[in-house]
């Protein structure tokens, strides 16, 4: 167990992971915790009146949680290699997740494989750097997570930027180079740094996993004043 | 509208039983103990714990489970750099430590180390059966065992350490020991069925009796995962609105575990003839 005071528990790297951003929050589109955690996100920031900047942060979920893809029927799972543990993790994540979407009309259906995100989150970086994140990730996350929208597909990809209002012109050409190449070293940097998962949130000189830790991070960019708080979703609160 | 108020009314129109499930070597468990009390009072005021009452369908429940214990987080090696699994474990591992160390200060809990191993068999029998006989007296009795094993060392194992814990709550050594050597010997292989693993119970947490499972989450969890838990420990609100019927119809997962359990952890000639205790 860590002996460290309180305030020295996070190791140096998240801050300087964080740079100059208030408040550094990593998003991967095939995580669904990542898709019902925008909203509240958002919302904080807007309170606060703070920006966000959002990441991409792209899963190795075989990694930690086996692989497993569903057959052409979409229902029966046609190969895998995860441990009844795992696949309890997954089914719970997946439960979890769409009780709360279903609360804001939010549709999470289960993927048909563990997808490469990558793509995604190259894409994530084009928007970013032209300005417009948030419109993308608006016209992305829906419809990938009603299976209408088909990732590994640069061209489909394209178009959701193209719907997003985002000027698409050279982006093939960068994702394959110079966007591959950013996106592989944002993610390498954030994984080494001790990010795991997504949404995962930088915030003064700490990291959280998990948008239940959003009053932490509010009173955190408050100041720290008054008591901390205990987690909570904080769509739920009264 | 305060949150206990909504809770309180919440319930007074449902027809649920909230059931919270806990394992007392589990710090998240631990972490979410002060949130579940306070939710259980503010359904009964008087602090009491009506656990399926005949006179009032909304009410609380309190189960003992025996779940995974936490590991610690690896140490890198001297040898080849490990592999990114190990390194995602590690860092999710040190993640847990620290969210457990500044929520535990959040409540003012103490917590020298989440990485606890051994068995809770003695606390749990009395848990089974105070559960049984006096579940008005449940809460403060959980609350006594998780503080007493937390910040004082309590052997959870040990009937010589939970008996004078009982007396000490006025209750009787006469009465328990019978009860705890019959029927507590039953109910209490229910409290030690590993979690997870097709019975739907993948961390100690929040149950709704009728519609679904709310876990512990850690670390968003666990949430659940042990993280999960994470409970749910973060869906308190939400188990509020559940109850209000906002939330759409699940599965009874309770009724899925107690068949599991009946029919795979207990062969029939250990427990003849004898009924799950309940109150």
């Amino acid at each position: 167990m860590q002996t460290e005071p309180l305030d020295q528990m996070f190791p140096p790297q998240f801050e300087r992971l964080r740079g100059d951003a208030r408040l550094a929050v990593y998003l991967d589109l095939k995580s669904p915790y990542a898709y019902i955690a925008i909203d509240p996100t958002r919302q904080m920031a807007a309170e606060l009146g703070i920006e966000v900047d959002w990441r991409p942060f792209t899963l190795d979920i075989p990694s930690y949680l086996g692989k497993a893809k569903l057959a052409n029927d979409g229902k029966t799972v046609a190969s895998t290699n995860r441990s009844p543990k795992q696949w309890s993790g997954v089914k719970y994540a997946y439960r979890d997740a769409r009780r709360y979407a279903s609360l804001t009309g939010k549709t999470i259906r289960g993927t048909v494989k563990i997808w490469d995100s990558s793509l995604a989150g190259i894409a994530m970086l084009w928007a970013k750097a032209k300005g417009v994140f948030d419109p993308f990730i608006d016209e992305a996350y829906p419809p990938f997570w009603r299976r209408e929208l088909d990732i590994d597909d640069l061209g489909v990809l394209t178009e959701a930027l193209k719907r997003a209002g985002i000027e698409t012109g050279g982006f093939s050409k960068w994702a394959r180079g110079e966007g591959r190449q950013l996106h592989d070293q944002t993610n390498e940097e954030a994984f080494a740094a001790g990010v795991y998962g997504v949404p995962a949130y930088l915030v003064d000189n700490e990291m959280w996993f998990g948008r239940e830790h959003l009053p932490r991070i509010e009173w955190i960019l408050k100041g720290r004043d008054g008591d901390a708080p205990n987690v909570a979703n904080r769509s739920f609160r009264s | 509208m305060s949150a206990s108020t909504e809770a309180r009314e919440a319930l007074e129109q449902s027809d649920e039983t909230l059931v919270f499930i806990l394992d007392v070597r589990d710090p998240f468990s631990y972490l979410a103990l002060g949130p579940a009390i306070e939710l259980s009072s503010s359904i009964s005021p008087s602090g009491r714990s009506p656990i399926a009452s005949s006179t009032s369908a909304a009410s609380v429940d309190w189960l003992p489970i025996r779940k995974h214990t936490l590991l610690p987080p690896s140490t890198p090696g001297p040898g080849p750099e490990d592999d990114r699994s190990i390194q995602h474990r590690r860092s999710r591992a040190q993640m847990i430590a620290r969210e457990i160390t500044i929520y535990a200060d959040v409540q003012g809990l103490t917590i020298d180390s989440p990485y606890r191993d051994g068995h809770a068999d003695a606390a749990y029998t009395a848990w089974l059966w105070i559960r049984a006989t006096a579940p008005d007296q449940l809460p403060a009795f959980i609350k006594a065992v998780f503080n007493a094993y937390w910040a004082e060392g309590l052997d959870p194992e040990s009937g010589d350490e939970i008996l004078p814990m009982l007396e000490r709550l006025g209750f009787h050594r006469a009465e328990f020991e019978p009860w705890a050597s019959t029927q507590g010997r039953y109910g209490n292989a229910l409290a030690r069925i590993p979690a997870g693993e097709g019975r739907h119970i993948s961390g100690a947490g929040l149950l709704g009796r009728r519609r679904g499972l709310l876990r512990p989450a850690a670390s968003a969890h666990d949430p659940l995962d042990s993280r999960r838990a994470k409970w749910n420990r973060t869906d308190l609100a939400r188990t509020t609105r559940r109850l209000r019927g906002k939330a759409t119809i699940q599965p009874d997962p309770e009724a899925t575990r107690r068949a599991a359990f009946e029919r795979d952890s207990l062969p029939a000639a250990r427990c003849p003839n004898e009924e799950m205790p309940r109150p």
